[in-house]
């Protein structure tokens, strides 16, 4: 009996384990837990994190199974782990396991969760930042949002995905190892008002929150699985596994949709809001609500506006002789001018503090405001009920794919055309600088007499155009471009082809309500180039680029080669009209050694 | 009860006010004074890098002495790094900027405009040229008038 009753001991034991292992088995394999290790799909059999102290197990880096029965292991024998895992801990209770461990006090955890509750989640769009090449495609943060009716939004937690850059770095070694690898990366959480002071008040970017609908049990997994995230180390690339790919991973965790590709070779940050827009959420919209927050030069333009003609004729007056805050034309102002007056110095105040231009007067100018102000009631006068500012969701999608039809010599080709990113001087403005330029991998081809030419392949084409918004200060500071690539001037022209890298300086000016700019540009190249038998050739650049009509615009331009032969220069016009978000047609004329008219239907997607 | 005790206890250590906190310089002892900020568009864009890895500038990078983590320290801090918008948001006499100050210095929301109002007025009377005579002014009148409103350091 005593034997029988062994050997059924030792099959119930041996299938019990069996059993569990097998649970286990298919547990690694779920969709939850395989995000919580960042495994890399489709073959989960690598993490994107790659500093194993992440992990328990020794292999854990590469086996969601190791690592999960690791994981079991310790929550049986170390209450602690429930401190530094508490996504793992909740999310494998959820699963029906126990352990023989009680649940842990974790109070480091519960200060940082638990002392100002985290009640909601938000995701940050700050707008593209022309002046740092991997801020050209705007920012993406997450924010954990504590604030109530009495505490300050900008004291919620921002968590921030970047870069391990040393101090000092060479420009060109950061934009190589950025896009090709070679940095670590790490996500980090500071106190709101620190992104917002340095994106809205120093980088001069807008900030767009998107609030999301998650549940009180959702928003607290999120914010468990960051705090044991915030000692993990990643490869950083910037076209793709980058702050979007890895905070719209963190939303994947719990919303069950997919914001993130990983079969594309790049990740824009208004990608993610587009598909956050669209996206659902337990039955009902994952998006709650969009809050903008201008950034400063977007405040003082809009006050600007709401300036009458003779205060902003008297602010004039103040920025240009501080002293002029006593002359009778001001002290003769109701309250009310004074203190629109003095805001909207305020914060020409500040931006040229940022801008380090003029100091000693605008130390002086600020001195005066704020004594000026101080005599005055307390409370703001200026009020911006809304900003003309959309949503980067709004914008034009990326990537593009065209097909065209040219006209050169009574001869007409087909051509197509593929962009990588981003956009172009005619785009839509939504969630973008305007006027600017920047595209990458933007490519032609065209057939004729059944032959295929490669027409055009700009790697890096980008255009910032820096006007002055308003009538004074003129803060007209210069524009410039940059170009690198190969162009055919035209498909019938076997020699024309140059193979360049070109930049050019200019000034740009704005007319029609802001609506018109008009540009100048002194521009060098050198390469292979079409126009001259030389490795080197400049040229003087005029142009226009203005709205037309709704969203309609046209864009002209004259450039006129220097060294050049006797095909010196090149007259181009552009009209975009667009369709919807995803199409525009575009009708171009160019006139080079030849004339050439296209007609060009444009796809935007990602 | 005994996690209703030991969360109590938690958040009452949040404001144990310990002698080398009330006392401490942060500008001299925790390392603000050497700390780099941002006043430029390219500094920033460098300096988010930089600032953006630890968890917290104070304690991962300049100190990780004890004293340098009571909310007066935090306080400093906020203060040294928005000080032009601060400086603007007195003269006016209210903004997001102060209200955020004051949270950080753990003051009740209730009586943030009377602070304000008494940090104004005594802005307008002594000579508050930087970040540091600025948290001078405000822990003096934390001190005099508004200790009771405020969280112990």
């Amino acid at each position: 009996m005593k034997v029988y009753t062994l050997i059924f001991f030792i099959f119930f034991i041996t299938s019990f384990n069996l059993q569990a292992s097998t649970n286990l088995q298919q547990l690694s394999q779920h969709p939850t837990w395989l995000k919580l290790g960042h495994y890399k799909k489709p073959v989960f059999d690598k993490s994107y994190i790659t500093n194993k102290s992440f992990f328990i197990s020794a292999n854990g880096h590469k086996s969601p199974f190791d690592e999960l029965r690791a994981t079991v292991h310790h929550f049986n024998n170390d209450s602690q782990m429930q401190c530094k895992y508490p996504a793992r801990y909740t999310w494998l209770k959820k699963q029906g396991l126990t352990f023989s461990q009680p649940k842990a006090l974790c109070p480091e955890l519960f200060q940082w969760r638990d002392e100002q509750p985290i009640h909601s989640i938000s995701l940050v769009f700050a707008s593209g930042y022309m002046s740092n090449p991997a801020s050209l495609y705007g920012h993406l943060l997450l924010k954990l949002n504590r604030s109530t009716a009495t505490k300050s939004k900008l004291l919620d937690y921002s968590i921030n995905y970047g870069a391990h850059v040393p101090e000092n770095e060479n420009g060109l070694v950061y934009i190589t190892k950025g896009l090709f690898g070679g940095y670590k990366a790490g996500f980090s959480d500071q106190l709101f008002y620190r992104h917002q002071h340095n994106y809205g008040e120093i980088e001069l970017r807008d900030l767009w929150e998107y609030k999301l609908n998650l549940n009180n049990d959702d928003t607290t997994f999120i914010a468990n699985h960051l705090w044991e995230l915030l000692g993990a180390q990643f490869d950083y690339y910037f076209a793709d596994e980058n702050c979007a790919f890895h905070i719209a991973q963190l939303i994947e965790l719990v919303i069950g949709e997919q914001l993130t590709n990983n079969s594309s070779p790049w990740m824009i940050p208004t990608t993610v809001f587009s598909k956050l827009h669209q996206a659902s959420y337990k039955n009902h919209k994952l998006l709650k609500k969009i809050l903008f927050t201008p950034s400063r030069s977007t405040v003082f333009t809009q006050y600007m506006k709401e300036l009458s003609t003779n205060e902003s004729a008297i602010a004039e007056k103040i920025y240009n002789s501080p002293k002029y805050i006593k002359h009778n034309e001001f002290s003769a102002l109701n309250v009310k001018s004074k203190k629109l007056i003095i805001e909207t110095l305020f914060e020409l105040v500040q931006l040229q503090q940022i801008k380090k231009q003029d100091v000693g007067h605008i130390k002086d100018l600020k001195s005066t405001l704020i004594k000026a102000r101080l005599a005055l009631p307390i409370g703001n006068e200026m009020s911006v009920s809304s900003y003309s500012q959309q949503a980067p969701h709004k914008g034009q999608k990326p990537s593009k794919i065209s097909i065209s039809s040219t006209r050169i010599n009574e001869q007409s080709s087909l051509g197509l055309g593929f962009r990588l990113s981003y956009f172009d001087s005619l785009a839509s403005d939504v969630a973008r600088i305007a006027f600017s330029n920047l595209e990458m991998v933007d490519s032609e081809v065209s057939f004729l007499n059944s032959n295929l030419y490669v027409d055009k392949l700009h790697l890096l084409d980008l255009e910032s155009f820096s006007p002055a918004y308003v009538k004074w200060p003129q803060e007209n500071n210069l524009s410039w471009k940059i170009n690198a690539g190969f162009e055919r001037q035209s498909t019938l022209c076997q020699s024309c082809t140059s193979t360049f890298l070109m930049g050019g300086l200019g000034k740009s000016f704005l007319f029609n309500d802001n609506k018109t700019l008009v540009f100048t540009l002194a521009n060098a190249y050198v390469g292979k180039l079409a126009a001259t038998e030389q490795l080197y050739d400049s040229s003087l650049e005029l142009g226009v680029i203005t709205t037309l009509y709704s969203d309609i615009k046209l864009r002209v331009s004259h450039e006129q080669f220097i060294l050049g032969n006797d095909e010196k220069s090149t007259t181009q016009a552009e009209i975009s009209i667009p369709i919807n978000q995803n199409f525009d047609v575009r009708i171009s004329y160019k006139h080079t050694n030849l004339t050439s008219w296209k007609l060009k239907l444009n796809y935007y997607w990602q | 009860m005994i996690k209703k005790c030991l969360t109590a206890a938690v958040l009452a250590s949040a404001f144990i006010v310990t002698p080398a906190q009330a006392k401490v310089n942060p500008w001299q002892q925790c390392g603000i004074g050497a700390m780099i900020f941002p006043d430029n568009g390219t500094a920033a864009a460098i300096s988010n890098i930089i600032w953006d890895l630890g968890t917290t500038a104070v304690s991962s990078n300049v100190s990780s002495v004890e004293s340098c983590e009571g909310a007066n320290v935090k306080t400093a801090l906020f203060i040294q790094q928005t000080f032009p918008i601060l400086e603007q948001e007195i003269a006016q006499g209210e903004g997001e900027y102060i209200s955020a100050m004051l949270n950080v210095r753990g003051c009740n929301s209730a009586a943030h405009p009377q602070m304000i109002s008494t940090i104004r007025n005594d802005f307008s009377q002594t000579s508050v040229n930087d970040a540091q005579a600025l948290y001078t002014l405000v822990e003096s009148n934390i001190a005099s008038q508004f200790s009771a409103n405020c969280s112990a350091i």
